[in-house]
């Protein structure tokens, strides 16, 4: 049988592997294109919040340097500091000084807000950043001031130095994340650093607090007077769009299905293919098998016939020679030469011997249908004991044989005389020869079993073969006709030991007790 | 075998061999043997003499064995009819002769077989 099953063939999981990795290399090139987009609209956005916190910072920074300008200009104007840091709206958390430095330590002149008390020193950080920072206006660092964290900016006004700084100082808790939604916090993740890099302790705000922020992240650097703070934001979802986003999948997802796809048509094209060259072979072979039985059967056939004449045209010769030798025998009767006997027993044996392999070969190689006729079995029996009686010291049994069977007389006749034959064969120290019938099964089974040695178990199998033989003296075509006719009547033929150990040869044929007609 | 001389044979057999061997295994038990080479033959011998037994072989040219026993059907006394053939004979044969054939011989006949049976057909 064809087996279309088995495993896949190597050109489909190449072409698979193929088209799959084509598939991997547009998706990654795609995932890149669209991450580089993602970054580039991200660095913008980056860009564009850093211009709007330098504004703000600007709004805040300008009243401080006019403050801070007024201050120098009036010599720390109580009544012009209330006015303008009202005007200022001081927020709650936030605080606003003027300090002035008497003998390296700045000391708080005016104030407003909770952070600040006239007359107090500016507590050490503070004074720090105030003593580090020049110009019109800087941010300090992140300032830790007892349990509270500040940022502030310091405008230095440029009276004589050290001339009075106007400090603004906001309260800021870097840790708690910002609630606020106002744009860009809406789709961004926003920190923002009093420093140039990233350092922890700098964040001055972001809307997740200390956590990083998730990839990709944008970066810019805004300059607040002298000193310089770093914003980092990220998008809350891709500023891509999400159908830009699934793009590489989709590409993926349906080029990897078209990728089997056409694997798996390769593979079904693969194996139909196969399938109509196994188809192709399979009926070549049939056709070469049915061909070369036909040439062996008419072989077969002209072997037959040339024996079958042969068998027949060697039945003149050699029974002109067996009448030759019996007339010599008779002519020769009365001498007293036992050699000469002993060549003559000889010839005779050997002649005869000819003469059966000559009427065995002509019966098995007749072609002729069995021609079934009512035929008393009993009688049947009877006449092949008649024409080959038993030989001195065997005695005959005869069992149930009262039926009418539908058979060929000549073909029955043979059948028993081939198989009574063998059993006399079987007992050359005599013995019994048991025939007996019985039905079975829609079959009449007739057995004829000797009570000689049995048969080799190892051989029972080919003893139907033509010219198989365990004698010396037979042709091996005694059972092979009794086969032959067997079939001609659809019936079988087995071959045992019996209980006694001896050979049991039946025969069966077709029978039903209603079938045949007298 | 003086009784014998005055049994007469007839062997009709178209293979010499045969025919020639026969007869003289008849003669040699003290027969007297006509020999016939073909159906033809036979009829004409048979013709010229009142045969005691006939042996005929089924095949033979011009006319075969069953021809001759067809043909030979009204003669009267009849003879003594025994069929030799190298083949079966099969039902259909046996039947159609029935009344006239005495015994039926498979070739090759065995001398004993055949000078019993020759006996048996003289004494009838």
């Amino acid at each position: 049988m064809r087996n279309n099953t088995g495993s896949v063939r190597p050109l489909s999981v190449v072409v698979t592997i193929i088209v799959a990795g084509l598939v991997i290399v547009s998706f990654m090139f795609l995932r890149h294109g669209v991450a580089a987009q993602e970054q580039s609209l991200l660095q913008s956005d980056t860009s564009q919040l850093a211009l709007v916190l330098n504004e703000g910072i600007s709004a805040i920074g300008a009243p401080l340097n006019t403050l801070g300008q007024v201050m120098a200009a009036t010599q720390d104007s109580p009544s012009l500091f209330r006015a303008q840091t009202g005007f200022l709206s001081v927020s709650p958390g936030s605080s606003i000084a003027v300090a002035n430095s008497v003998a390296g330590r700045y000391t708080v002149v005016l104030a407003a807000g909770p952070d600040f008390v006239v007359g107090q020193a500016l507590p050490p950080p503070l004074a720090t950043a105030v003593a580090s920072g020049g110009g019109s206006l800087s941010g300090t660092k992140v300032l830790h001031i007892g349990d509270k964290t500040f940022l502030g900016l310091v405008v230095h006004t440029n009276s004589s130095p050290p001339g009075p700084v106007v400090i603004g100082l906001t309260r800021i808790t870097p840790s708690i994340p910002s609630k606020s939604q106002a744009p860009p916090y809406q789709q961004l993740y926003v920190s923002l650093y009093a420093s140039a890099t990233a350092d922890p302790a700098q964040l001055i705000s972001g809307n997740l607090g200390l956590r990083p922020l998730p990839n990709p992240v944008g970066n810019s650097v805004i300059t607040v007077g002298s000193s310089r703070w770093l914003v980092l934001a990220s998008a809350k979802s891709p500023l891509v769009g999400t159908a830009s986003r699934l793009t590489p999948w989709v590409v993926g997802a349906a080029g990897l299905v078209i990728a089997l796809l056409v694997g798996l048509t390769s593979e079904i094209l693969a194996r139909r293919r196969r399938y109509a060259e196994g188809v192709a072979t399979e009926r070549t072979e049939e056709l070469i098998a049915a061909q070369a039985s036909l040439v062996n059967r008419e072989r077969l056939s002209a072997v037959g016939e040339m024996a079958t004449v042969i068998g027949h045209e060697l039945r003149n010769p050699l029974g002109a020679a067996i009448n030759l030798l019996f007339l010599a025998r008779t002519r020769l009767s009365g001498h007293d030469d036992a050699e000469l006997d002993g060549y003559l027993d000889r010839l005779e044996r050997e002649t005869n011997r000819a003469a059966s392999l000559c009427e065995d070969l002509t019966s098995y190689m007749r072609e002729r249908e069995a021609v079934l006729i009512p035929v008393e079995l009993k009688s049947i029996v009877d006449e092949v004991l008649e024409s080959t009686p038993p030989p001195t010291g065997i005695e005959v049994d005869l069992g149930f044989l009262g039926v009418y069977l539908q058979a060929d007389r000549a073909q029955l006749v043979q059948m028993l005389t081939n198989l009574i034959t063998n059993a006399y064969q079987a007992m050359p120290d005599g013995g019994t020869l048991r025939v007996s019938g019985s039905e079975r099964d829609g079959y009449f089974e007739i057995s004829v079993e000797d009570s000689g040695e049995g048969i080799d178990p190892e051989v029972i199998d080919r003893l139907l073969e033509p010219f198989f033989t365990t004698r010396a003296v037979g042709t091996g075509l005694g059972l092979a006709i009794v086969k032959r006719f067997a079939d001609a009547h659809n019936g079988t033929v087995s071959i045992e030991n019996g209980e006694s150990g001896g050979a049991r040869m039946t025969i069966g044929l077709p029978y039903s007790k209603s079938g045949v007609t007298t | 075998m003086n009784e014998n001389v005055r049994i007469l044979v007839l062997v009709a057999d178209d293979n010499a061999g045969i025919r020639d061997t026969t007869a003289a295994i008849l003669r040699a038990v003290g027969y007297t043997v006509t020999e016939a080479s073909d159906g033809q033959a036979a009829l004409e011998e048979i013709d010229k003499k009142r045969f005691d037994v006939v042996l005929l072989d089924v095949q033979m040219p011009r006319q075969d064995g069953i021809a001759v026993v067809e043909t030979m059907i009204d003669d009267a006394p009849p003879p003594v009819i025994m069929m030799v053939s190298a083949y079966d004979f099969d039902t259909d044969l046996r039947h159609h002769l029935n009344q006239r054939v005495f015994k039926y011989l498979k070739k090759p006949v065995p001398p004993k077989e055949l000078i019993e049976a020759v006996g048996q057909a003289a004494r009838l």
